[in-house]
């Protein structure tokens, strides 16, 4: 915006919010609201209940292998891609390997690649996303992703299934805490996404219908 | 806008014939403030959380030009550009303009209700943009060439054999692809992703916008939000200048209410933050993302509604409860309200958005029961609102004559005691007269609209006045009752 856009704006709402009559406005921020939502030693179990009632699943993975099988197992196509974050952003090392000799493409997003349509083409023809997970959020069962260098948005967006690997201390009860012990999260990527269940859509009579544009399924699997 | 709109009285005869409208906005408005009750009862302390965001919405409307300039700073440091929309036209030519020069051939994109009122559509069109709104139910909106009825289900007003013929007509549905609401879901996915992987520019609205971080949020369930804000090389938000919170953590409260509000959901499916484009260079360069973000913040007569008595109703945070409560809107649905927002919400905004002179029905159009303030999240005062206006448009002189000079006579009437008391028997042995068993069943003249659909009493015997004096007075609490106008 130029200066003078900017201070025909300032101009405008100045001498707005000096006649507005807001009720219950007061001039000092009412600071912040945050109350606990859910017992610490129930968090894994409520996000299992609220993601299982959204339609999602929720795993338990002892290791590599036990992922493998479980991705391998949401698969049916002869010749799988796969959407995979770079591996330093994913709790299990040598998952990206192991995918690989479970005969699974494994396809990845480069900052230089952003914005071929041809690559973009391919990944939307990935069958799986696999990506990690910055928090889980016990209260309403949603898997929280900052976005970053080799921590793509698509590959929790365009298949048809996303499956997230979660740490137990992802673990936390709602989105205001999350947001009150760690703000920055909000704004370390260009995008900050809280995912609730697979995508879904009741615009037509109000018929519930999955995997509209994201993914029909969502799998969280805890690694530890 | 709104030309050839139809009067107000046509358009709700219209509505009010339409008996399947009335069964589907029965059935799913009643569906989904079960949905909404239920979700507010897993909030622990809703109404506390409510009561915050309430003052959320008053301290930063107090507050509204500091916050938008903090609000333009972070996004333009977050390498965005912001651009103040003083009207309609301004928003329409700054993205028109963007996507000229920027060789815009498709633009994606996902519910925004402001675009509606700005119609931002039509006038991309008009200079060569193919335009396709994504979220499902605007897409049939879009492809029907109708008009969205309601802020969060677009399509209510339709069932699934309109959508079938509509699909049929227009994408070439086979019968394999309409067998059920899936399947039409199905083919909807596969037609707009082709979309989303062409476009050049993707268009969202701003559910909240952050002032301290410059970043904008959608709230949406298909995902189609996510794609427009992350595919194409251009992302433009376009956002009423009220729709800010101070702080992150305060849109987080806000986001506590607003799904539970619309639909009962804990929180939309996405839940999606954005600020600034896709970092491109260095260490923090991401895979994906826009290269380039633009939010457009539109007043169209905002800071106007601000300045007046109808502030208040900038707190809204369109969730649609006061859509879904309200008993006019159940037997009218959303179309007959003739603005871009129907409902409760709408009875207010549009009128105080584009006058009185073609919406002075509007806020008549209400029992003022009370349900819309109930529920809604911020506890917006609509009866109120609705009062103020049917006020202005008496002073504005937009009543009918009749009413005009029958309330001036009742008031001239009403002051003189002795005179009252006589047309009061008048008026009651004319009523007795004119009733069979006690009921009128047809009242002359344009007091028969009253007895149209229900039968009115006749009045009584004795009037309360007779009956009081008549009492002993030792009956009497308050001797010194005397009535307006009458001397000791």
């Amino acid at each position: 915006m130029t200066a003078d856009e900017r201070a025909r704006m300032r101009d405008v709402l100045r001498s707005a919010v000096g006649q507005a009559r807001l009720p219950g406005a007061e001039l000092r921020h009412p600071g912040p609201f945050v109350r606990p939502s859910v017992d610490p030693k129930d968090l894994a179990e409520r996000f299992t209940r609220e993601l299982t009632a959204l339609g999602g699943s929720v795993h338990e993975a002892r290791g590599v292998a036990d992922v493998v099988a479980i991705v391998r197992g949401l698969i049916p196509d002869r010749e799988p891609k796969v959407m995979v974050w770079d591996e330093r952003h994913l709790p299990l090392p040598g998952i990206g390997a192991a995918l690989a000799a479970a005969g699974l493409t494994i396809l990845t997003q480069e900052p230089a690649t952003a914005r071929s349509a041809q690559h973009r083409r391919e990944l939307a023809s990935a069958s799986l996303g696999l990506t990690g997970a910055d928090a889980a959020l016990a209260q309403t069962g949603s898997l929280v992703l900052a976005s970053g260098p080799g921590r793509g948005r698509l590959a929790s967006l365009l298949p048809p299934v996303h499956v997230a690997l979660v740490r137990r201390s992802a673990l936390i009860g709602s989105l205001p805490e999350l947001i009150a012990s760690r703000p920055e999260l909000v704004t370390q990527g260009a995008n900050f996404v809280a995912i609730t269940g697979p995508s879904r859509t009741a615009d037509i009579e109000h018929v519930l219908a999955r995997g509209v544009h994201g993914p029909r399924d969502v799998h969280a699997i805890f690694v530890d | 806008m709104n030309v050839e709109l139809k009067p107000f009285d046509q358009r709700t005869a219209e509505a009010l014939a339409d008996d399947q409208l009335r069964t589907t906005l029965r059935t799913v408005t009643t569906a989904i403030l079960g949905f909404r009750k239920a979700g507010l009862g897993r909030l622990d302390d809703s109404d506390a959380w409510r009561d915050h965001a309430r003052r959320l919405r008053a301290h930063t409307l107090s507050r509204l030009d500091t916050y938008l300039d903090q609000f333009v700073s972070n996004v333009e440091a977050r390498g965005g550009h912001a651009y103040y929309a003083a009207t309609a036209a301004d928003a329409v030519r700054y993205v028109r303009d963007l996507a000229t020069s920027k060789g815009v051939k498709v633009a994606v994109k996902s519910k925004s209700m402001v675009t509606e009122e700005i119609e931002l559509n039509h006038h991309l069109e008009s200079a060569g943009v193919k335009v396709v709104e994504t979220d499902l139910g605007e897409y049939i909106v879009q492809l029907a060439h109708d008009r969205p009825s309601h802020i969060v289900m677009p399509i209510i007003h339709m069932n699934r054999q309109q959508v079938a013929d509509l699909f049929r007509a227009k994408i070439n549905a086979t019968d394999a692809d309409l067998v059920d609401i899936p399947a039409m879901t199905q083919l909807a996915r596969r037609v707009l992703r082709e979309e989303f992987v062409n476009a050049d520019m993707g268009i969202s609205g701003v559910n909240f916008a952050v002032a301290e971080t410059g970043s904008i949020t959608t709230c949406t369930n298909e995902g189609n939000g996510r794609l427009c804000t992350t595919m194409p090389r251009i992302h433009v938000a376009m956002m009423g200048i009220e729709r800010i919170v101070p702080t992150v953590q305060d849109l987080s409260v806000m986001l506590q209410v607003l799904a539970r509000s619309a639909t009962g959901q804990n929180l939309t499916v996405y839940t999606n933050v954005v600020t600034g484009p896709r970092p491109r260079d260095g260490d923090g360069a991401e895979g994906d993302g826009p290269d380039e973000f633009h939010v457009v913040m539109v007043d169209n007569g905002r800071s106007r509604v601000l300045g007046s008595e109808l502030a208040e109703i900038l707190y809204c945070i369109r969730c649609g409860a006061c859509l879904n409560t309200c008993p006019v809107f159940h037997q009218i649905g959303g179309h007959a309200y003739g603005g871009v927002y129907p409902g409760p919400v709408g009875a207010v905004l549009t009128p105080a958005f584009e006058g009185l002179d073609a919406f002075h029905e509007l806020p008549q159009a209400s029992s003022l029961c009370g349900a819309c303030k109930d529920v809604c999240p911020v506890r917006i005062d609509i009866p109120r609102m609705l009062l103020k206006l049917r006020a202005d448009s008496v002073d504005a002189g937009k009543s009918p004559w009749w009413i005009t000079y029958g309330m001036r006579t009742l008031g001239w009437v009403g002051v003189r005691p002795r005179l009252f008391r006589w047309a009061g028997g008048l008026a009651a042995r004319a009523t007795r007269a004119m009733a069979t068993d006690g009921w009128i069943r047809k009242m002359p003249g344009h007091l028969s609209a009253w007895t149209k659909s229900r039968d009115f009493p006749a009045m009584a015997e004795v009037s309360f006045q007779e009956q009081w004096k008549k009492k002993p007075s030792s009956h009497r609490k308050r001797e010194e009752t005397r009535f307006p106008g009458e001397r000791p």
